[in-house]
């Protein structure tokens, strides 16, 4: 009966952030925040996993104080516990901090079967979390995994790469990446929302984890995250006949690397 | 509104949202079109709690208050209204048997109504001038203990598909309102004959019917004739319900209006940029915030289990004004493309005038609420 344990991110819902059209900065004072896409995947598979195998899902997350907001979401899916650290520098952390202090946070809680996260968050999207992860924990990494099957007690992982499925076993503990059409999240109902509120909770101090300066100092920095315009051509080929017409607007296209 | 809002108030509010999107919006303008009735989107809701919302948790019930169960209404109306006011007919119907039951019928009834195995309906309209008047009126005569209905309703909502109705009928023709009872009534009973379903112009996946009634056997509901403050609170707790589902399709309307005048360029500028369109949208959404705030204040009263008949009604009148009034003008803004029975805004355009004019009279609410004051 495996003991899985999901990461998850909060980020801020990319529905909610407006651009400002005269120097495509983000406006996200009305963003809302939600668990990031493949993430929910990866709560829902491990889920489906439990439902068929047996044991237990606990969840884990590093983030602003805003992530708070994601723990009864989270414990509405299904997970029985979920652990969380706040750091109001986790908003400018990058791939390596996030994963130190998981890796951390893994160390203090205990140990498990199976270590499962979303292909990439929806905002950044460096699908670096579960490589960085094993690494740190000495542990083999699986990702890009687009189904997960048992097989007399053994997990097989199919991978889907850019030209080909790989299936691969493990033995021993692993950390997985899912892709998103390895599952479709269900939707909590409302028994499951009130029954969040009955799950615990655990906050982890970061300054309990024992991670030094350097090791919470991020590598990448982000200097800038401008908005993305499609500006409109404002084009109108109104010379010559229909087929003159055409022509144009064919070359134009052309042009533009449409063919 | 979110400060209002409890985190799983919030949560619900989400998830609701979500279903929609997944669940109803896919469908809402091909169940427009047919009018089917869709029984497995039923199904689904009721896998998510959504056909128990406020029912007690000792039946099935997810207890989740008046509140949540408003913001669950809201959000199903921005896909479909049609499939919320299934939710909304049925939910009524469960919340006279919760507010009035005896303690065995709760038992008998709620369990199956909470998880969606049955569904609930409320016949209280008749073709007559008024209460226990004309040859169709929904007469109720003693019998063998119990008693037996006559009668017709008219315009029944989930006729045909419900498997219990709440009715309204007189035990004394000639006293009037004075003798008005509730009653329970099984979709089997004998004698009961449901009419063809009716072609309305919006809702049109929710079936409306005539039911028949020739002596049919009905069990009585709360106290006989104590059916008239029954029927008021009753109809009081719809209308909130129906606010929230005429705010569900103004909102989702005038963000479609919203959208569309983004996109849509004449003159060398998208017509969001004009101070005629600005007007629509500011006063349309504006409305829509303050009728949402209503809304939640007049659920909040019912979750607390105090008076709420005058909020209600006002709520009612605020909410009617704003429905219709508020689609013509976000069809203006869409013009000969919302004008398209391919696109959402017709739909919501026919859909909004079911959300308030059903069920009670346009004059309804300015008596209860000058009663009230005066």
């Amino acid at each position: 009966m495996p003991k899985i344990l999901v990461c998850y991110k909060w980020v801020l819902d990319e529905q909610d952030i407006r651009i400002n059209p005269n120097d495509l900065s983000l406006d996200v004072s009305r963003a809302k925040g939600k668990i990031s896409d493949f993430d929910r995947n990866a709560i829902e598979e491990a889920v489906l996993l439990v439902e068929r195998l047996g044991g237990t899902v606990d969840a884990l997350t590093y983030g602003t104080p805003a992530a708070k907001q994601s723990l009864k979401d989270v414990l509405s899916r299904g997970p029985n516990k979920v652990y969380w650290i706040q750091d109001p520098a986790a908003e400018k952390a990058d791939a390596h901090v996030i994963a130190t202090v998981l890796a951390g946070a893994i160390r203090r809680i205990g140990s498990y079967d199976l270590i499962i996260c979303g292909e990439g968050s929806s905002d950044s999207y460096n699908q670096q979390m579960a490589s960085r992860l094993a690494a740190t924990l000495d542990l083999p990494a699986v990702t890009f995994t687009s189904q997960i099957t048992s097989d007399n007690g053994t997990l097989k992982f199919t991978r889907k790469l850019d030209d080909c499925t790989e299936v691969a076993t493990v033995s021993g503990p692993a950390v997985v990446s899912v892709l998103g059409e390895i599952n479709h999240p269900r939707i909590p109902g409302l028994k499951q929302v009130l029954g969040a509120s009955k799950k615990p909770s655990e906050e982890i101090k970061l300054a309990d984890l024992g991670l030094s300066p350097q090791e919470l100092t991020p590598r990448a920095i982000r200097k800038s995250v401008k908005g993305f315009v499609m500006s409109r051509k404002n084009v109108i080929f109104k010379d010559g006949d229909a087929a003159h017409k055409v022509a144009q607007l064919v070359a134009s296209l052309a042009k533009e690397g449409l063919s | 509104m979110s400060y209002l809002l409890t985190e799983d108030q919030q949560l619900i509010q989400k998830n609701a949202r979500d279903f929609a999107k997944q669940y109803l919006e896919p469908m809402a303008v091909q169940l427009d079109k047919t009018g089917e009735f869709p029984a497995e989107v039923v199904k689904k809701l009721a896998s998510h709690d959504f056909l128990g919302w406020f029912l007690p948790a000792e039946f099935g019930g997810a207890e989740v208050g008046y509140v949540s169960y408003a913001l669950g209404v809201e959000e199903l109306s921005r896909a479909s209204a049609a499939v919320a006011s299934i939710v909304v007919n049925h939910s009524s119907a469960a919340y006279a048997i919760n507010r009035w039951g005896t303690a065995e019928q709760k038992k008998k009834y709620l369990p199956a109504l909470a998880k969606g195995e049955k569904l609930g309906a409320v016949a209280m309209s008749e073709p007559g001038p008024s209460v226990g008047q004309g040859p169709e009126a929904v007469i109720a005569t003693q019998q063998d203990g119990g008693y037996v209905l006559n009668g017709c309703k008219c315009y029944v909502a989930n006729a045909g598909v419900a498997d219990l109705y709440v009715v309204f009928g007189c035990t004394d023709p000639a006293a009037g309102a004075k003798s008005l009872t509730a009653f329970l009534v099984s979709a089997k009973a004998a004698g009961l004959e449901v009419g063809a379903k009716k072609s309305t112009m919006g809702l049109r996946a929710r079936p409306t019917a005539d039911v028949v009634f020739r002596n049919v056997a009905a069990e009585v509901l709360g106290t006989v004739n104590a059916g008239t403050p029954i029927a008021a609170e009753l109809l009081a707790a719809l209308a909130v319900a129906e606010a929230a589902q005429t705010v569900g399709v103004v909102g989702f309307a005038v963000e479609h209006a919203a959208k569309y005048a983004q996109q849509r360029v004449q003159f060398g500028r998208p017509i969001s940029a004009f101070q005629a369109i600005q007007t629509i949208l500011a006063e349309v959404s504006t409305n829509c915030y303050v009728a949402r705030l209503a809304v939640y204040d007049a659920a909040a009263l019912i979750e607390q289990g105090k008076p709420f008949t005058t909020e209600a009604a006002m709520v009612k009148l605020f909410a009617q004004r704003l429905g219709i009034n508020s689609l013509v003008e976000t069809l203006q803004i869409e013009g000969g493309y919302g004008y398209s029975e391919e696109m959402f805004m017709a739909k919501l355009f026919r859909d909004v005038s079911g959300t308030t004019i059903l069920e009670s009279p346009l004059e309804f609410p300015e008596q209860v609420i000058a009663a009230s004051i005066a």
